[in-house]
């Protein structure tokens, strides 16, 4: 220790004090200063640039499941459209035929009304014809027979049975 | 904990690009090199300081006793000592064939009857008494003592009782913090500048890039927290740097010891003290002197001891750094050293590998002193800025 | 104000009980009563832990964390103040002596245990 003590050289202190600083202060500024910032802005750099590599890798990534799903998506939508377009292709054809139906049963109605009506008609026509006729032959039959009693009373009788044969 | 961080710290070079480790490989290699020829390089200089030691205490007056009549131990003591200490001038190594000293002077600044400046080539290393403005100065193991004109010391059972001077000189030290600054501060502005052209480091950049990382992910952030620790980074990375290119510059035969002195760790542990202490949250001083969760006696009694540990802590720190990066000096050099004791080939050659062998270990005592201490620093001031501790 | 105050009082009222007892154990220990600068110990220690507990209290907003620092620092000037005022004096003779070790000590640490208080008690708030 002691001679440590003595070693000791107060005017080597004082220099090595005054280098050192002077040394730290020059350092700090021609050289720390412009390394150390250099060193962490090219680390910043490349970290910034990892980054937005790392993002356009997920940005890509994220496009192309959209571009799936928006293909399965237009998939789903055109499976739909169609699915509604056979649906009112048939409501359409269904209802045609509903419609189409009800009209020739309307026709077909029409048709049997018409057909009734007219045989209605006609029987009615032949119904007032026989009777004229009948009328007529009775007229004649009684200008003919009925000079004498017992020919209007046999002819009568025979009308009669005629009449309800009919 | 730390062992992990040293393997992830050796990992983490595997995954720099193969150039990066082409680079790294080259600097060991470098290193390496370097650390091979010290052994000869110190053999060259220990001879060379020896005579040099011989012939100073011939001219100055009442220098210790002659050394010719030492023995090989305390010759290798005496170099171990003197290679550890700071000097006055830049002295590489001296020829002992003609007395020729190689390296250069330095300044010496004194503050003594006003402030004195002149240049260390006046001591001729430690041989003769310097005068400037009528004082007259000489050297006594690396110090600066205040004499007469004759250089007398006046010498008390072993100590020196010359008045001392306040030394503010440039020393070998202090310059070679001076040229370890400027090497830093090119290196780095160096690598900053490249990151102008692009944000991918270029040049050294790329060696340094990860290093940097480093203490920003493995030290800083984990310890002081992503919320405050940008303010300390500056300070965490000029410790870190300047420690471990110190200490690598310690293990060169140059002979640059800089944080194997006590005034330099004292002086970062001080900086860490005071960083710390004054980024000191509401809390951390709660912790202190008025521990929450605990009776109020315990409160009392851990005050005091709270109060202690402040102090303790730093100073921890600079002992454990001067005491690692010393006693890896030591230990070298002493092998070094049993190369002249041991006069069989065998001990020669087993100690020169030991020394080899050791010297890669303080290649990565070097790095890890650094690593520990910027650790320990970027811990006290988590502690120092930590909003609401876990207990 | 008040609260700045109270703090004054205490930390005078404390430093006059163990200035009170020191005396008295002076007294008792057959020792010359007012040696060793004790006076100038006990006003200036007073005088510095006031000095700092108006700088606890008055530093601003934002420097409101540093408290700590600030009474740090205040530990630091009181030993300024000992090696100036009183360090060579009391080493005329060579050493430091018990009782001119407790001349400066004992206020020291009253002022001290006193400014503490203060800061547990501004932490506390």
């Amino acid at each position: 220790m002691e001679k440590l003590i003595e070693q000791f050289s107060v005017g080597l202190f004082f220099w090595q004090t005054i280098l050192f600083l002077v040394l730290v202060f020059i350092l700090k500024k021609y050289a720390w200063k412009p390394i150390l910032d250099s060193v962490s802005e090219r680390e910043d750099t490349i970290r910034e640039s990892l980054e937005s590599a790392e993002k356009a890798k997920k940005d890509l990534t994220e496009l192309q499941s959209k571009n799936e799903s928006l293909i399965i998506e237009a998939k789903i939508e055109r499976d739909a459209l169609l699915k509604e377009a056979r649906e009112i292709k048939d409501k359409i054809v269904s209802d045609a035929k509903g419609e189409a139906k009800e009209e020739a049963d309307k026709i077909v109605q029409a048709a049997h009304a018409a057909i009734e009506a007219q045989k209605a008609g006609a029987i009615a026509e032949m119904k007032s014809e026989m009777a004229s006729l009948s009328i007529s032959i009775a007229e004649k039959i009684i200008r003919k027979e009925l000079s004498s009693d017992e020919q209007q009373k046999s002819l009568a009788n025979e009308l009669v049975a005629d009449l309800k044969l009919n | 904990m730390s062992t992990k961080k040293n393997i992830y710290f050796c990992t983490k070079f595997r995954i720099v690009n193969r150039q990066v480790i082409m680079q790294f490989t080259r600097a060991l290699f470098f290193l390496a090199v370097l650390v091979l020829i010290q052994p000869v390089f110190l053999t060259a200089s220990g001879h060379a300081e020896h005579a040099s030691d011989s012939t100073e205490s011939t001219q100055v007056a009442n220098q210790e006793p002659a050394q010719e009549g030492m023995s090989m131990k305390q010759e290798i003591k005496a170099h171990i000592q003197h290679h550890l200490q700071d000097g006055h001038d830049f002295h590489l190594y001296t020829d002992t064939e003609t007395n020729t000293h190689v390296g250069f002077p330095l300044l010496v600044i004194l503050l003594d009857d006003g402030i004195q400046v002149f240049s260390s080539s006046r001591f001729h290393h430690g041989e003769s008494v310097a005068e400037s403005n009528g004082n007259f100065y000489a050297l006594h193991h690396g110090k600066v003592y205040k004499t007469d004109a004759a250089g007398t010391f006046e010498m008390h059972d072993g100590h020196v009782h010359n008045e001392k001077p306040l030394d503010f000189s440039i020393t070998k030290n202090v310059f070679s913090i001076m040229a370890f600054a400027l090497i830093l501060i090119l290196l780095f502005t160096g690598a900053a500048r490249s990151y102008k052209k692009s944000l991918v480091p270029s040049g050294s950049a790329r060696f340094l890039e990860p290093l940097i990382i480093f203490v920003r992910d493995e030290i800083a952030i984990p310890n002081i927290g992503e919320k405050h620790y940008k303010r300390f980074m500056s300070y965490l990375l000029t410790v870190f740097f300047f420690i471990w290119l110190v200490n690598l510059f310690g293990l060169t035969p140059l002979g640059i010891n800089v944080t194997n002195s006590i005034s330099v760790t004292f002086a970062l542990a001080v900086m860490t003290f005071v960083i710390t202490q004054f980024s000191g949250k509401k809390e951390y001083w709660k912790h202190i002197f008025w521990m929450p969760g605990v009776p109020v006696p315990m409160k009392i009694l851990l005050a005091p001891i709270e109060l202690l540990g402040v102090f303790i802590k730093p100073f921890a720190l600079l002992i454990r750094l001067y005491a690692n990066i010393t006693a890896g000096h030591i230990v070298l050099m002493s092998l070094i050293g049993l190369m002249f004791i041991f006069h069989s080939w065998i001990g020669s050659t087993l100690s020169f590998g030991l020394s080899v062998f050791i010297s890669f270990i303080e290649l990565l005592v070097a790095a890890l002193q650094a690593y520990i201490f910027t650790m320990l620093t970027a811990l006290y001031f988590g502690s120092a800025v930590a909003e609401h501790e876990d207990h | 104000m008040s609260v700045l105050f109270k703090y004054i009082v205490q930390i005078t009222l404390a430093c006059l009980v163990t200035f009170g007892v020191h005396i008295m154990i002076l007294t008792f220990m057959d020792k010359p009563l007012f040696d060793n600068q004790i006076i100038t110990a006990y006003v200036g220690n007073v005088a510095l832990a006031i000095f700092i507990v108006i700088g606890l209290l008055k530093v601003p907003e934002t420097l409101q964390n540093s408290r700590g620092f600030l009474f740090l620092f205040g530990s630091f000037l009181k030993f300024g103040f000992f090696f100036l005022a009183f360090y060579s004096n009391f080493k005329v003779d060579g050493a430091i002596q018990r009782t001119e070790f407790f001349a400066f000590f004992i206020p020291y640490a009253a002022a001290l245990i006193m400014e503490t208080k203060c800061l547990i008690d501004r932490l506390s708030k």
